[in-house]
């Protein structure tokens, strides 16, 4: 589907794959990107950024909407929203993880409307703490 | 026993009388059921019966030995046992009350609109597979990833058509294969307590394995195994979605190790499945578009970034999509592109019909990013 998260480790590194070569691999949390604009040098809260681990080049721009994969495409954005808070600094790191849940599900909303939310708020919230 | 003539002249016995009698009152072994054959006459018909009582006007009632009607004619019009036979095609459509041919009533073969994305599993975009793991297969079926199962495009197996999908399971699953999950954004609303059904050719060497499924988040229903006999048969179930359903999933459970080729589905509203109905193929393309599609795939150096910059500019471009998206879709980059004096090309922003991208230049000159290399494109993908 594209360069895409299927776990979340404690330490903010993501294991993903990516379907079209069949490679894998995790990517550390630091290399978790904010899309960021060329322009301004600002971070983009809308995108994150997932290079392909194998080194094929591939790059994939997940919208905060879900795009290929909304379940784990949103949860990628809560999880770096609560581990470092938002590009916006609307939410920061120490706020705690229902702000990043409720800044998360904002964004989505605004992006591809409120049904697009793909999530078990208190589910989640339990994998958060 | 036959009614015996009476002619001009003979006496009249009372044997002749009770002979009329006993086949009017239909005693046993006696007489013989009114059979007026040689009736001549052009304007009269051979039996007529007419009850002057106005109000039921009850003229005629015919029973079978069990006492159940046959035929009964009153002033309520007539009433046929059952079935009714009746030559082929003497039944003229104008005898038919407007509007009273319900949809259950018309067979599987009539056409009916088919709800699904690549039914006919024409389509592989993401290419022929093998797939394993959860994601997408053909596109817009989902493969749930259990483990030991494998989905490939089949040009050798089909069913009257040009692929159909292989899925090898090497275990016993309970969620075994894959299904296409309708957009809840933009369907589901409408869709919500519709009584849909859902039919699929499969063929498999393993009995009681397969078989189809509806989904809707909140219960799932089944329908019935397929044999195991590696032929082709229709499967297919209905399901009245609940009010408070989520998705509608359509699907076919592989639950033993098999070998199993599935081809030509349909999703249609109704109680009656139907017959699987191929898109025009422009159109069946269309619909796969809207989910997934990729950029410069058809020639090497479709898309490029040309352009004269200093270093640290950008030079950008908006790439407008094929089809607009159900969604705002995940771009990806694929491939190592082709670079003279620029960086590979990046994301800005993502819409529904189109992505602005750029290419940072790394030396002050003429620059140059195309997709002029194996497996260089860009894929769109919104999933519902």
């Amino acid at each position: 589907m594209s360069v895409r998260p299927v776990y979340f480790n404690a330490d903010g590194s993501v294991a993903v794959v990516y379907d079209e070569l069949g490679h894998s691999g995790t990517i550390p949390a630091a290399e978790v990107f904010w899309l960021t604009n060329p322009t301004t040098g600002q971070d983009d809260h809308n995108y994150i950024v997932l290079d392909c681990p194998d080194g094929c080049g591939a790059r994939s721009t997940h919208p905060v909407g879900g795009g290929a994969d909304a379940p784990n495409v949103q949860e990628m954005f809560v999880r770096k929203v609560n581990l470092e808070g938002c590009a916006c600094n609307v939410v920061v790191d120490t706020d705690p993880p229902p702000d990043a849940v409720a800044h998360v599900k904002d964004l989505v909303t605004a992006m591809d409307g409120a049904e697009r939310w793909a999530l078990d708020d208190t589910a989640l919230l339990a994998r958060l703490t | 026993m036959s009614f015996s003539d009476v002619r001009p002249g003979d006496p009249i016995n009372a044997s002749n009388v009770q002979q009329v009698i006993d086949a009017l009152k239909g005693t046993a072994g006696k007489g013989v059921p009114l059979s007026p054959t040689a009736v001549n006459n052009a304007s009269s018909y051979a039996l007529t019966v007419e009850n002057l009582e106005a109000t039921n006007s009850r003229a005629l009632n015919v029973l079978k030995s069990d006492g159940s009607t046959l035929i009964k004619a009153d002033a309520t019009g007539v009433t046929l046992g059952s079935p009714i036979t009746a030559p082929a095609a003497s039944i003229n459509g104008t005898a038919l009350q407007n509007a009273s041919v319900t949809n259950a009533k018309l067979a599987s073969d009539t056409a009916r609109l088919n709800l699904l994305t690549n039914g006919g599993f024409e389509i592989w975009q993401r290419g022929a597979g093998p797939f394993t793991g959860f994601g997408y297969t053909a596109d817009r079926w989902q493969n749930n990833g259990q483990t030991g199962t494998s989905v490939s495009r089949d040009t050798t197996n089909q069913d009257n058509s040009n692929t159909c999908m292989a899925v090898t399971t090497t275990a016993a699953s309970t969620l075994g294969a894959p299904s296409q999950i309708l957009n809840p954004l933009n369907d589901l609303t409408r869709f919500k307590s519709l009584t849909f059904s859902f039919s699929v050719r499969l063929r498999t060497n393993v009995a009681n394995a397969v078989r189809p499924f509806i989904y809707d988040g909140v219960t799932t229903t089944y329908g019935a195994y397929v044999a195991g006999d590696n032929a082709y048969h229709t499967a297919s179930v209905t399901m009245t979605l609940a009010a408070g359903a989520t998705v509608c999933q359509p699907g076919f459970n592989i639950e033993a190790a098999a070998t199993t080729y599935v081809d030509n589905a349909m999703l249609v509203v109704g109680s009656q499945y139907a017959d699987y109905a191929p898109l025009h193929p422009a159109d069946d393309l269309a619909r796969c578009l809207r989910y997934y599609e990729l950029l410069g795939e058809s020639q090497s150096g479709e898309i490029a970034f040309l352009g004269y910059g200093t270093t640290g500019t950008n030079g950008g471009q908006t790439l407008g999509f094929k089809a607009r998206k159900a969604l705002t879709p995940t771009v990806t980059k694929n491939g190592t592109w082709v670079v003279t004096n620029c960086g590979q090309p990046a994301v800005l922003a993502t819409g529904l019909g189109a992505i602005s991208t750029y290419v940072t230049v790394t030396a002050t000159g003429a620059y140059n990013a195309n997709n002029n290399a194996a497996g260089a494109t860009v894929s769109l993908e919104s999933n519902p």
